[in-house]
């Protein structure tokens, strides 16, 4: 990937090649392991929007599976209502009350810690790609660690106030 | 190198290929579910619609279809009907872009076109598995909350926060590994375990089984399947469905297992890489098939361990479950990511012998 970082585009290519951690067996050797590998320019960007597209036709294949398994079952099924089998399941009784209950905000703390853990992640990806390839590690790692205890604080503090608990 | 038509054709060939390989195992999966579970408890399991039962997941597929197809009278109608395309969709993106064999060459004409075995490469791999595996929420969170019924609203509530908790920790497990490589290349992260450095063989065990945990946790396996408890919940989020509905969520609980079995195997358990399969530029055709056979092999032995572990365990309760996500699973795994960012360091620095621990 070497040649990669003199094309303007380079910023799209997320890899890195690290030979001193890739095992030295075959490195050298490597088929093209990047789609990317070997294009240039406005091929490169053509490539990295081709795979994408690849992404979408898997995803367009599993709408027309289903969308046809559905189709077949719409044609192959009885049609035949009533007003007891489209009333809600409720134990073979009338539904009582709102079909929308109110739920416990227990379940609030985990969306809220949720949130505090999905960005912490999204701000060590970033992070954890490029660590290897730093002249500063020392640096960087104690920085990071201070980020992570920050929010392991953050963890203790809800465990401390009992909001993990169910009693 | 300019692509061609003969590699865009190459490219939808395999993607084909992939897909039938993927919905022929699922369906076979549910069978071999059956039997060994039934095995495990001294029972015979299916055994009528073919030999040896095998054609019964086809024979559920064809009962459930012709079943009446019909919406609540409580539930919000589009997204009712949506809900269960979308849980079947992350799964098939995700495993679109694995890795299942190792590349290989072929000269056409004058031009050398590289074939890989794998839907796409995108260059973000690993970040694509984790916003999958997040978009999965979506589908249990809408059909519960569509259906407009007390049970599906509370099965969908606990899904939701069960899964978002394992989600934490499953992005937390996969960190290790992108830390230990440095890259996001799902390929390169194979190439990297060549021989036998495979990452759960080493330090990244902890990552492994950690990863593992969540994944069962993110797919309401077994020892965590509180979404649909069926003595609390009748059948938790998709309780208001029937028919050929049902039948995708069936199918789509299968592919996500199945998909996350694929990735715990790129990502720790070498890929496809195995004895007589080297990375190499140009391997022989048996080399590809037997990278490819490994690959599934491997899945296949985690699937195993899926079923057995669901033939093993009674099911947790919800406040174990999530003390055990955020108290012990959350936590460990930060602090190794410590551990091994220090290593990683030490290694950089020359204070920890490079290539001990792999």
């Amino acid at each position: 990937m070497q040649h990669l970082r003199m094309l303007p585009y380079s910023g799209l290519c997320f890899s890195r090649a690290a030979p001193h951690r890739i095992p030295a067996v075959g490195h050298a050797s490597l088929p093209a392991l990047s789609t990317f590998q070997g294009a240039t320019g406005v091929a490169f960007v053509r490539d990295y929007y081709m795979s994408y597209l690849t992404v979408a036709a898997v995803g367009i294949l599993a709408a027309v599976l289903f969308g046809s398994m559905l189709g077949v079952a719409r044609l192959l099924a009885p049609r035949n209502m009533s007003k007891d089998k489209l009333s809600t399941y409720e134990c073979g009784v009338e539904p009582l009350g709102d079909l929308w209950s109110q739920q416990q905000a227990r379940y609030y703390i985990y969306a809220l810690l949720f949130v505090v853990f999905d960005v912490e992640a999204a701000f060590i990806f970033p992070w954890a790609n490029i660590m290897g390839s730093f002249q500063q590690g020392v640096a960087i790692l104690v920085e990071m660690i201070i980020f992570i205890l920050i929010l392991a604080v953050a963890l203790l503090y809800v465990v401390r106030k009992g909001l993990l608990r169910w009693s | 190198m300019e692509k061609d038509w003969l590699d865009h054709g190459i490219t939808i060939l395999v993607v084909i290929l992939i897909f039938t390989v993927q919905m022929l195992i699922t369906t076979f999966l549910v069978l071999f579910e059956r039997k060994f579970v039934a095995w495990m408890q001294v029972r015979i399991g299916p055994n009528r619609a073919g030999p040896w039962g095998l054609f019964q997941t086809v024979a559920d597929a064809l009962k459930l279809m012709v079943k009446e197809i019909f919406v609540p009278r409580g539930a919000d109608r589009t997204i009712y009907m949506l809900a269960p395309f979308l849980t079947v969709f992350p799964a098939f993106m995700a495993f679109a872009i694995l890795p299942i064999g190792p590349s290989f060459e072929f000269v056409h004409g004058d031009k050398t076109h590289v074939v890989a075995i794998q839907g796409a490469n995108l260059n973000v791999g690993i970040l694509w598995l984790l916003a999958m595996s997040s978009v999965a929420v979506y589908g249990v969170m809408l059909a519960g909350w569509a259906s407009g019924s007390k049970y599906s609203l509370l099965g969908s509530v606990r899904a939701s926060a069960q899964v978002i908790s394992y989600e934490a920790a499953l992005s937390l497990s996969i960190l290790p590994v992108l830390l230990w490589t440095g890259t996001l290349d799902l390929q390169e992260i194979v190439a990297a375990q060549s021989g036998w450095n495979w990452y759960a063989f080493g330090l990244l065990l902890i990552p492994f089984v950690s990863f593992f945990i969540s994944g069962m946790a993110e797919t309401n396996r077994l020892p965590f399947d509180l979404v649909e408890a069926e003595s609390e919940l009748v059948a938790g989020f998709h309780t208001e469905y029937g028919g050929a509905r049902f039948m995708f969520f069936f199918l789509a609980e299968y592919i996500n297992i199945m998909t996350i079995s694929a990735v715990a195997v790129t990502l720790f358990l070498g890929g496809w890489n195995g004895p007589w399969v080297p990375v190499q530029a140009d391997p022989a055709g048996w080399q590809v098939a037997l990278g490819v056979l490994y690959f599934f092999l491997k899945t296949f032995v985690l699937l195993f361990l899926f079923i057995w572990i669901r033939a093993t365990l009674p099911r947790m309760r919800y406040d174990q479950l999530m003390s055990f996500g955020w108290k012990i699973l959350i936590p460990v795994n930060l602090v190794f990511l410590m551990v091994l960012a220090g290593l990683v360091v030490m290694q950089e620095v020359g204070a920890w012998p490079a290539g001990f621990f792999r």
